[in-house]
């Protein structure tokens, strides 16, 4: 589905990602893992075209994206939940919903998809008409969430969900990412949080200085010297 | 829904508070008052769906207003064109105007919107004051033409002026209104906010700016219009100033930017003060009623950025707590 070759991306005159390639089966739950400024957002931004990589392709569906503008990847059905909870403040949640599914027309049909995820995630129903920045970080994350699942994407990346959040709410936030897949939206998740992530992904991949320097399946990996060392301090 | 219900009722009694006010109280200067302060807001008003709504801040609105002003004198002085024909093809030429200066420049980030409206204000100023078939610097005085309607020219009273801006204060406002409660609506509040999140949900943001610019060019040319129309002399000076171009953001900043009750709040405060501190004020203190508004700006800055739609929500939100 989602097929990355060899991209690299500098700022300035800085690398940021060298040569990383990997792979994104329809339906699969897929994680990027990696200690901060890995670049494990820049590899996000770059496949919804924020920042545009020097060298590389990117292929979606067997289609080259990685010359289209960011408004035409949304429109393939890439749909990008930000890191930091980018959420619109000033918007009320239904608002910001509804901004989610910019990319498509048929408005009954997202007035469906509406009240599906008022009835993933029952607190946004109850808040819908109050501003963004009335809501606490958690259901801020679930906002940001239902608002990239608003597009209807056939590829869900999310940034970081974990970020901010207590342990327990984290863990509700991945699970619900699980759940997400469960209804059969492809998931391409970047986390921080190695074990709860590896634990329910079909395949994961470590990012280290801007370098993909493992792969395998989920559990693999968790059990792998590596990843126990690094990052799980054990 | 109640938010909806709120604004038809207090719009319908300021609609008539508007409509009525100058019937009984018939003085020239209030009339005269009113009519200002209702093409002042019509045109912060416009302004606000590019500058407020949108968060695309031009500090050259005069360009439109000017061309908007220019586009209905001129074939009326040569011609004798009826102005509305005049002040639709202004609109036209503003949308036109818009589209050099945005399709460029907003596929660029910051703040080079602001600076591009700024010099393009300033390079057609100087195009029409060099300009001989506008009369350059010299600018055109409205011919003497049969009053009515028809050629917008009305000497016995104020009254026919005042009715037809009003009609274009009500267009703006319930527009702004709807628009508000669309997608174009969300997706403008969304570009001001986090450009990059818009982004990343697959808005097309240069397009969304575009158009916020064209149909705030389109209205601002109208005020332009009716302005000239109103005053009957124009001039490179007064229309295309930059006087008129801050003029237009002061009175939204000071409202409330992105705020459809903005620029009506700013007008009513500011156009009054401006007229009456130069009537009190008069040669002697030249620019006075200037620095009451700089002084004005600053206090709006510092205790309330929202502009006075923030100071009334601070004031509901307590009397809520109470």
């Amino acid at each position: 589905m989602l097929k990355v070759n060899d991209i690299s991306v500098r700022y300035d005159l800085i690398s940021v990602l060298d040569n990383v390639s990997f792979l994104v089966e329809e339906g699969q739950f897929v994680a990027i893992v990696g200690a901060n400024s890995a670049g494990k957002t820049t590899i996000l931004k770059t496949l919804s075209a924020l920042v545009s990589a020097f060298q590389g392709t990117i292929e979606f569906f067997n289609e080259r994206i990685d010359h289209l503008p960011p408004y035409e990847i949304a429109a393939k059905g890439i749909s990008h939940v930000p890191e930091g909870r980018r959420i619109f403040d000033k918007l009320t949640i239904k608002e910001n919903l509804l901004v989610g599914a910019h990319v498509r027309d048929d408005q009954q049909d997202v007035l469906e998809t509406l009240e599906e995820m008022y009835a993933l995630f029952p607190i946004l129903k109850q808040r819908q008409t109050q501003k963004g920045e009335t809501l606490s970080g958690g259901e801020r994350q679930q906002l940001a969430i239902a608002r990239g699942l608003m597009a209807k994407p056939r590829l869900l990346m999310l940034d970081e969900p974990s970020l901010g959040l207590s342990p327990i709410l984290s863990n509700k936030v991945i699970h619900t990412c699980e759940e997400i897949r469960r209804k059969g939206t492809t998931i391409l998740i970047v986390e921080q949080k190695v074990t709860e992530v590896l634990k329910l992904v079909d395949r994961g991949y470590v990012l280290q200085r801007g370098q993909i320097i493992m792969e395998g399946k989920g559990e693999e990996l968790l059990e792998s010297d590596l990843i126990r060392k690094a990052y799980l301090g054990l | 829904m109640q938010n909806d219900k709120n604004f038809y009722i207090i719009f319908s009694i300021i609609l008539i508070f508007m409509a009525v006010a100058p019937l009984v109280i018939q003085n020239t200067h209030f009339q005269h008052l009113l009519i200002m302060l209702l093409l002042f807001a019509t045109l912060s008003q416009a302004w606000n769906l590019i500058g407020g709504y949108a968060g695309q801040v031009s500090f050259g609105h005069a360009v439109f207003f000017g061309i908007g002003s220019y586009a209905a004198m001129a074939p009326l002085t040569h011609w004798g064109l009826t102005p509305w024909v005049g002040m639709l093809i202004g609109g036209v030429v503003a949308i036109i105007v818009a589209l050099i200066i945005g399709v460029p420049v907003f596929r660029l980030k910051g703040h080079y919107f602001a600076i591009s409206t700024f010099a393009v204000a300033e390079v057609v100023r100087e195009l029409f004051t060099n300009w001989e078939w506008v009369d350059g610097p010299i600018g055109l005085d409205a011919p003497v033409l049969e009053q009515g309607f028809y050629n917008l020219m009305f000497y016995k009273n104020k009254l026919p002026y005042l009715y037809i801006v009003l009609v274009f204060f009500f267009i703006m406002m319930l527009l702004t209104f709807r628009m508000e409660r669309t997608r174009m609506g969300y997706y403008f509040r969304a570009i001001k906010q986090r450009p990059e999140a818009a982004q990343a949900m697959g808005v097309h943001i240069s397009k969304y700016k575009q158009y916020a610019l064209m149909m705030s060019a389109f209205f601002t040319a109208i005020c332009g219009a009716l302005y000239g129309l109103y005053i009957l002399h124009i001039e490179p000076a007064t229309v295309l100033s930059l006087d008129i171009s801050i003029k237009i953001v002061l009175i939204t900043a000071l409202g409330g930017t992105g705020a459809l009750w903005g620029p009506l709040l700013g007008s009513i405060i500011l156009i009054p003060l401006q007229e009456y501190s130069r009537i009190w004020l008069g040669g002697t203190g030249k620019g006075i009623d200037l620095i009451l508004l700089g002084a004005l700006i600053v206090l709006i800055c510092i205790y309330e950025p929202r502009g006075i739609v923030g100071l009334l929500k601070r004031f509901n939100f307590q009397k809520g707590k109470n």
